[in-house]
């Protein structure tokens, strides 16, 4: 059962939610909540619900059992009022391929009601976001999945949407395209919007999220903070220490602390060590003061974004749901 | 089954045996069949040759549904291949051109084949109603399994020739609808007097010919009474020769025109780009109806299509006065181009409501629309008013038209205001057209291809069933009674359509 409670300033809120294809069970009783101006990262293997789950959010699956209240609004009875403050995309893009980029936008624009003037300006501002301005008159099917991907996002954004879903928008993207999506994540967080993203790509998702909820076979497993993820392990803890040159007193310092469970140097000629260590028996002071003591600058000292992963394989079933 | 050209054959079997809308087809088919023949038969007291007539209508009946499944069905054998981006995977596999083409239009062919054989034990009841011979019989069967075997090719060809299914379409119906117009027109210019005695006498020769090639001609041929020629005639063999031509045809140009394989993409059509010399032909900003924008440009073809079917238009109706007048007379030539008018009207409307969804699921693109803030009613409202706005350059071809010859046109008009009977008749097919357009755009929900064919096969069935809907329009002199039922009757095939339609809508949005 999700572990996370509802949040003063919550902006998505889903309770007990079922939903059924005929007599096949794809959500049982999932909960969840979605802080406000906040990136919510939506994780599960394969047929765990997420996209029935973003469908439903999306709307476009009505016969749902269960609370969803989107902006305190009830999903069921609202949908409309719902629909103009959220932006879905799905991860076949949903454009309009023979249209150009512009074309597209600003059919999209006038579809959500926008005038004339409002639309010129809207569509300038989010290909300045999406960096597609040079291309503009291109036909999207001409665009390659990453540039069609940047388009898809402009078009969510078009009318100015509180909630963005967005399911699996890394998918198929190379390193550079996905790393660049990212950032225009965390500069649309910076702007106020709230991001649900559904994604597989773990190490990305817990560099973006500030909150994650893990779904399999229909039911959360875990719902909450990035950093309550790290409770699940137990009292042990995985912090990377980085430092500004190697110290060879460092590995054996820390090995002799009492509490320190292992210490593993990253690369070989690096200075990039992870510590696992109790924390009921040690903090991560004593484990500075150790380093400085034997001369390490440090640079970073921060919990391992492995977690996540190492999360979603203790939580979630091997095999096909 | 170890040979690998073998293994669509098998499976195109187990297919027809099994799936249940082949058999669906299949029995629709039988059944409207079936219902000609009852209906003959109950009326067979007043015909001197009842068993001819129920043979003719099942014949051309047949006819018509195999010419439809041309342009729905044989065209697609190749491009259903390459929309899925599996024509690079079936060559990986080691099947040479000539396997994947026999694979994939036998089986169409097969189908289609199957579907006359099940006939026969039922039109064989036709021949003891009297009135058609064994002789007639057989001719008539042997002459459409000869159409089917040239439709079959040419589609395959029309499907290697084009890239998308809709093109392929497009093109076989071009090409049929040329081959049927070809001896018109050909000893329409032989008795004009414009050619040259050796030439004119040549194209006379030529057409006659094509003539005796068309399936129609024979049918003529074979529908007389007292008809002993033989069982296969010229109509057979240049249809069955014509056939293989198109497959090796088919066969030589496969490798050239597949060595690319591109992904499946919507097409843009006639519709220029906002960076083209001619953009004032182009979208433009989008409207404030956006819907009605999109679907007006990028289904309906925009002003682009609306400029070139005046053009289009005007040069069949010029084509078929020259064919049928022998010489061009501008009276003629403006009845005929009001019936080009009308029938364009109707062919462009069944396409629309054919494409209407079927793209936007095709594309995945129904999602998008169905989480934009409106209703299904506003969405529908807005796409039928894009149908509306490229039907004007068809209503102004029509009063153009008018305008070209006022006083035989005002008459018509006058005829048909003034007959309760014509005027019936205008009411009843406004509204069975409006029944038909929601069967199409139903259907285009629930079938990848295929849509009109099955639409006009449950249309006829349903007007058999509804005859009296023509009564109560007046037809056969209805009473307001007779008028009341008959709305009553519509509306609620119209409502039935629709909650359909919002919910396949629906459920095709949820899927994607």
């Amino acid at each position: 059962m999700a572990e996370g409670s509802q949040e003063p300033g919550a902006l998505l809120v889903v309770e007990n939610l079922h939903y059924a294809y005929a007599t096949n069970y794809a959500l049982r009783g999932v909960s969840f909540t979605v802080a406000e101006r906040s990136i919510h990262g939506f994780v599960g293997p394969n047929g765990a619900g997420k996209t029935t789950t973003l469908k439903i959010l999306a709307t476009l699956l009505s016969s749902h059992h269960g609370k969803v209240r989107v902006f305190g609004m009830d999903l069921g009875t609202d949908c409309r009022a719902v629909r103009r403050r959220l932006g879905f995309m799905p991860d076949h893009f949903g454009l309009y391929r023979q249209m150009s980029v512009f074309e597209c936008l600003d059919f999209f624009a006038a579809a959500y009601g926008l005038d004339l003037g409002e639309r010129t300006s809207v569509i300038e501002a989010v290909l300045t976001l999406t960096d597609m301005q040079g291309r503009r008159d291109e036909l999207i099917r001409n665009l390659s999945r990453g540039m069609q991907q940047r388009v898809s996002l402009a078009r969510v954004l078009v009318h100015d949407p509180d909630l963005l879903l967005l399911d699996e928008p890394a998918s198929g993207l190379d390193p550079r395209a996905r790393i660049e999506m990212m950032e225009i994540f965390k500069e649309l967080r910076r702007m106020g919007k709230t991001i649900f993203v559904s994604s597989h790509i773990l190490s990305e998702l817990a560099d973006l999220c500030d909150s994650v909820t893990i779904i399999d076979r229909g039911e959360a497993r875990y719902s909450g903070s990035m950093e309550g993820l790290q409770a699940l392990a137990g009292e042990t803890a995985d912090y990377v220490l980085a430092l500004q040159e190697p110290c060879p007193g460092v590995q054996a310092a820390l090995e002799g602390l009492e509490g320190v469970k292992g210490v593993e140097r990253l690369h070989e000629d690096g200075a990039e060590y992870r510590v696992a260590f109790d924390r009921t028996v040690v903090d991560t002071n004593a484990i500075l003061c150790a380093v400085m003591a034997e001369g390490g600058c440090v640079t970073s000292f921060a919990p391992d974004k492995r977690h996540l992963s190492e999360a979603f394989m203790e939580l979630t079933s091997p095999g096909v749901p | 089954m170890n040979m690998p050209a073998l293994a669509f054959f098998s499976r195109a079997m187990r297919r027809q045996v099994t799936g249940l809308w082949p058999c669906l087809f299949r029995s629709g088919l039988l059944a409207i069949a079936f219902l000609f023949l009852l209906a003959v038969f109950g009326a067979s007291a007043g015909l001197s040759a009842p068993g001819l007539t129920a043979f003719q209508v099942v014949a051309f009946l047949n006819l018509a549904f195999i010419t439809l499944a041309g342009f729905g069905y044989f065209a697609t054998a190749i491009t259903e291949e390459k929309s899925e981006m599996m024509l690079g995977l079936l060559k990986m596999t080691g099947l040479s051109p000539v396997s994947i083409l026999l694979g994939k239009s036998t089986t169409r062919l097969l189908a289609a084949l199957i579907v006359l054989l099940v006939q026969v034990p039922l039109s064989l009841l036709a021949t003891t109603l009297g009135g058609v011979s064994w002789l007639q019989f057989w001719a008539v069967y042997a002459a459409l399994a000869a159409y089917v075997i040239f439709l079959s090719s040419l589609g395959l060809l029309c499907s290697v020739l084009c890239a998308s299914s809709t093109r392929a379409g497009m093109l076989t119906f071009a090409v049929v609808v040329l081959l049927f117009a070809l001896p018109n027109l050909g000893a329409g210019l032989a008795g004009s007097g414009w050619l040259s005695g050796t030439v004119g006498a040549g194209v006379g020769q030529a057409s006659d010919f094509l003539d005796e090639c068309l399936v129609t001609s024979r049918f003529t041929e074979v529908f007389e009474t007292g008809f002993s020629g033989a069982v296969v005639g010229v109509q057979f063999a240049s249809n069955f020769l014509g056939g293989i031509l198109l497959f090796l045809a088919a066969w030589g140009l496969f490798g050239l025109l597949t060595r690319e394989q591109k992904e499946a993409a919507p097409r843009r059509g006639l519709l220029p780009r906002r960076t083209r010399a001619v953009r004032w032909l182009g979208a433009g900003r989008c409207w404030k109806r956006a819907l009605t924008w999109k679907d007006f440009h990028f289904i309906a073809g925009g002003y682009s299509w609306g400029v070139g079917k005046l053009l289009v238009y005007a040069a069949v109706a010029a084509l078929l006065t020259f064919s049928m007048a022998g010489e061009f007379e501008v009276p003629i030539f403006a009845l005929v181009l009001q019936g080009v008018a009308v029938g364009g009207t109707l062919l462009e409307v069944s396409a629309f409501a054919g494409r209407l969804f079927n793209l936007e699921k095709t594309w995945k693109t129904l999602a998008g629309l169905m989480m934009l803030p409106m209703n299904l009613r506003e969405l529908f409202g807005q796409k039928c008013l894009a149908c509306l706005l490229a039907l004007i350059p068809n209503a102004a071809l029509f009063f153009f038209a008018f305008l070209l010859n006022p006083q035989d046109s005002a008459a018509y008009m006058v005829e048909i205001l003034e007959n309760p009977s014509l005027s019936g008749l205008v009411a009843g097919g406004l509204v069975l057209g409006t029944v038909f357009v929601m069967l199409v755009a139903t259907f285009s929900l629930v079938l990848k291809h295929g849509a009109l064919l099955v639409s006009v096969g449950i249309f006829v069935v349903g007007s058999c069933f509804v005859t009296p809907v023509f009564g109560i329009f007046g037809v056969m002199g209805g009473s307001g009674l007779q008028f009341a039922v008959a709305a009553l009757v519509c509306g609620s095939v119209v409502f039935i359509l629709g909650r359909m339609m919002v919910v396949l809508v629906r459920r095709a949005a949820a899927a994607e």
